[in-house]
């Protein structure tokens, strides 16, 4: 089977070349990501749907939402596609060693946000904002169910950014171990698509969670 | 990389814009406002890191079929939503929910 | 000759490694399939156990065997098993694992990696469901209808829908590795209309599961959470919506059907067009067929709920949308009795199970429109009417084809011939012990019988006796292929590189294909079904 395999040696046996093989990767990532927008689409529309019946329980939970964590998280998300999308330019031209140093800045950036989100929740379970008995906001109709997506949404998001982290740390060992070069380094493209991805996903929930119903 | 850095700006700009318009009395134009902002965060992210439109024509064609089939789900449950009669419920928990129509 | 053959046998990919290891750990598309051919088999055979208990209830109308509850956790044990571990992964996973790289000339699948991970989902995922529903039990219904699932059910919903959760994601990946292979591994020449019909279904299909899958994932959640937090999402009571769990369920749900149909379809076209040694007829048709029935699927979810409440305007725009998906399956139906028109047919063993699953599929689909209407449906719903139409699609159709595909693709798989005679023998037992055992229920439904119940009124109890006698007839049936087929693997003459003399790409290649698939990659350089193929004479191996 060696003669079958021919070119470099991360070429599968059932690829033409390393171009046909990453081109390959990477779309089957976007793949990926279109059932993402899906997965989060479905709860995006059940948000939508009880906005639509609770509108008042909506706006009332949105103003006890800590605006201030959400906006520099989104800030600190937003800055590390670019730290990492950094890496993935220098990557291209070969320069394997600040591709390291982008990856490490992109996963310090996403350790910020769940240490953030992390006080976030604390401050959220000091003020009774946990539906459930002692609800604070027991009072008004559809404020529980605001707070049933907030906690599923950002923690399913949080999974995908641990996720996201994990497969940075993995590019940072792979390039330190030598398995990329300018001409493959096609799994930091594919880690990166997913990435920006999480990122959009956080684009999405932040105005819905902090944003939207705050100016009357 | 100078123009990776102005991309970045310009999204925190637009963060910004949308953490303004949230304070202004829009009423019912909030929600869209704010969608539209995160729809055009969302584009710029896509094209600049994740380089949609020199990507495989195919990755964008699967990035749009997403798109098309959660709409797909909006359109037709939204239709139920926006028409259906809603009748109390005995014993709710809320029976004074502000149902919407 | 033999002894010759012997020794010249080359290696192929079952007797490329032996160890346990070389099989859990392999990255071969072929063995994969087979990995999960051995597991689908035990859960069709589990679910079908729980089935042939349902049927023996049913006996006397008090219920001759088990109590009320027990009854609840059999056919929701028979419905989680059959649906997400039997029918939804059935013949993508095992035959579509195995041919579609033959077919379309690759060596394997585009991320084999992946392709062996989603086998080891689909196994815990199946673990998980299976001590759910045989320790402790679920009493819902697939269905797992809000509240009852969330607020009122006994039981390891949640353990359920932790199994079913995971086992999505392995659908997912397959999808996903199917429709990457398909767009970016064809063999020069294999343009998108020269590709065999199979995979044509099979690219819907796996449109179908990528795209509705994450929907029910996420769905599995918020379910998960009501019932673990007692917060309502779904719960009327607690201020939700039960309805909007239907349509988040039914939004996969329903086009879940169509991936237990879909590539029973393929299956179906490759079948007719070999037996009938004839060009397929309108090979475009079938072709977008298959992806107006995986797209307009996506439209017609809410013809699940007429009744439950949903706004009547949005019931009329479904029944409208549901009577259009009827379009593409009967152009389908319709262009496979063109073929059979003036075709030197036979009538083997692959061939009279396709037959069976064009005859059983149009009933099902016929009393489909019935149930697209909106007034019919209102007196038939949640009858046996309903169980007798969509066992009709699901056991009649995809059943038989998963069968047929099996018997077709066997000695390509195992290098094997099957015994014909015995072939021929289950497939008519099938048929009938099939249309024993449900066309009653049509009758039955219509009659008024509610399904879900473990009594009925003393009238249906006749019907109910031709069912149950019915049921033992196919289960015989679906035993002895088990029998046979497994003889086959040691006593079996040897197959041919092309047995059935037909076209296509997997036929090229010696039986059992090599590791590698093909010696060299083939150039594709006519359509799809040129019979009769012009190499008939050389048969390799």
């Amino acid at each position: 089977m060696a003669e079958i395999r021919a070119g470099h040696p991360a070429v599968g046996m059932q690829y033409e070349d390393l171009r046909h093989q990453s081109d390959t990767a990477l779309v089957g990532m976007w793949l990926f990501l279109a059932t993402e927008i899906l997965f989060f689409g479905a709860l995006l529309f059940a948000y939508m749907v009880y906005r639509l019946w609770y509108p008042a329980g909506f706006v009332a939970a949105v103003r006890h939402a800590n605006v201030l964590i959400g906006t520099i998280n989104t800030a600190i998300l937003l800055t590390s596609s670019f730290t990492l999308t950094a890496g993935l330019l220098l990557a291209r031209v070969g320069d394997m060693r600040r591709l390291v140093w982008a990856c490490l800045a992109t996963m310090a950036l996403g350790l910020a946000f769940i240490g953030l989100k992390a006080v976030e929740y604390v401050e959220d379970f000091h003020e009774h904002l946990v539906p459930g008995a002692g609800f604070a906001l027991a009072e008004t109709p559809g404020a529980q169910i605001f707070y049933l997506f907030y906690y599923s949404a950002t923690g399913i998001h949080l999974v995908h950014l641990a996720i996201g982290i994990g497969l940075v740390a993995y590019i940072v060992r792979r390039t330190r171990r030598g398995d990329f070069s300018a001409r493959y380094h096609t799994p930091a493209e594919v880690v990166g698509l997913y990435w920006s991805f999480v990122d959009i996903v956080w684009l999405f929930l932040y105005p819905l969670i902090y944003l939207v119903g705050r100016g009357g | 990389m100078k123009a990776l850095a102005l991309r970045w700006l310009l999204l925190l700009a637009l963060l910004a814009a949308t953490l303004g318009l949230a304070y202004l009395p829009l009423g019912p134009a909030a929600m869209p406002a704010a969608l539209i902002v995160a729809f055009a965060m969302a584009a710029m992210i896509a094209l600049t890191c994740m380089r949609l439109a020199s990507a495989p024509r195919l990755a964008a064609i699967f990035a749009i079929s997403g798109l098309c089939w959660i709409l797909v789900l909006v359109t037709l449950g939204g239709a139920d939503y926006v028409t259906r009669t809603i009748l109390p419920v005995a014993g709710a928990m809320h029976p004074d929910r502000d149902a919407g129509s | 000759m033999s002894a010759e053959r012997l020794v010249a046998e080359p290696v192929n990919y079952l007797t490329d490694g032996w160890t346990i290891r070389s099989w859990l750990l392999t990255h071969d598309h072929k063995r994969i399939g087979l990995l999960y051919l051995a597991s689908i088999t035990g859960f069709f055979f589990l679910g079908g156990a729980a089935a042939a208990l349902i049927r023996f209830n049913l006996l006397t109308p008090e219920g001759a065997l088990v109590s009320a509850e027990t009854y609840n956790r059999l056919f929701t044990m028979h419905g989680i098993i059959m649906v997400w571990f039997f029918l939804v992964p059935a013949v993508p996973v095992t035959l579509g694992n195995f041919i579609v790289p033959l077919m379309i000339g690759a060596r394997d699948l585009a991320f084999p990696r992946l392709n062996l991970f989603s086998w080891y989902l689909f196994m815990i995922g199946g673990l998980v469901a299976l001590y759910a529903l045989f320790f402790g039990g679920v009493d819902t219904g697939w269905t797992l209808y809000t509240p009852l699932s969330t607020s009122y059910a006994k039981g390891h919903v949640v353990a359920a829908v932790v199994g079913i959760f995971i086992s999505g994601f392995s659908s997912i990946a397959t999808g996903l590795n199917f429709m990457i292979t398909i767009h970016r591994l064809r063999a020069p020449g294999m343009t998108w209309f020269r590709m065999p019909l199979f995979l044509w279904s099979l690219y819907a299909t796996s449109v179908i599961m990528v795209l509705a899958t994450p929907v029910l994932a996420m769905t599995l959640i918020l379910l998960s959470l009501e019932r673990l937090f007692g917060i309502g999402i779904f719960d009327p009571a607690l201020g939700g919506d039960p309805l909007l769990f239907q349509h988040l369920f039914w939004f996969y749900s329903h086009p879940a059907v169509y991936i237990m149909i879909l590539p029973g379809m393929g299956v179906v076209s490759e079948i007719v067009t070999t037996f009938a040694r004839k060009k397929v007829f309108g090979y475009k048709f079938i072709a977008w067929a298959s992806i107006a029935i995986a797209v307009i699927g996506f439209f017609v979810w809410g013809h699940h709920m007429f009744v439950a409440g949903q706004s009547l305007y949005a019931s009329l725009v479904f029944s409208i949308l549901s009577y259009l998906v009827a379009v593409p399956s009967a152009i389908k139906v319709f262009n496979w009795l063109g073929t059979l028109h003036k075709g030197t047919i036979r009538f083997d063993a692959p061939m009279l199970y396709a037959l069976g699953f064009i005859g059983l599929f149009t009933i099902g689909g016929l009393t489909g429109l019935f149930l697209a209407s909106l007034v019919v449906d209102v007196h038939v719903t949640q009858t046996y009417f309903i169980v007798a139409h969509f066992h009709y699609i699901m056991v009649g159709g995809m059943v038989s084809a998963f069968f047929g595909g099996l018997h077709y693709w066997w000695p390509k798989i195992t290098g094997r011939i099957y015994p014909e005679m015995w072939g021929r023998v289950a497939a008519i037992l099938i048929f009938f012990g099939f249309n024993l055992t449900f066309f009653p229920q049509f009758i039955l439904g219509y009659l008024g019988m509610p399904r879900r119940y473990h009594s009925y009124a003393p009238e249906f109890q006749i019907l109910n006796i031709l069912s149950t006698a019915g049921s033992t007839i196919l289960a015989a049936a679906y035993l002895l292929p088990l029998g046979y087929l497994t003889w086959s693997l040691v006593w079996g003459e040897r197959a041919p590189a092309n047995p059935w003399r037909a076209t296509g790409l997997e036929w090229r290649t010696p039986s059992p294909p090599p590791t590698e698939n093909f010696a060299e990659i083939p150039t594709v350089t006519e359509e799809a079904y040129n019979y009769p193929p012009p190499e008939v004479a050389q048969q390799h191996g």
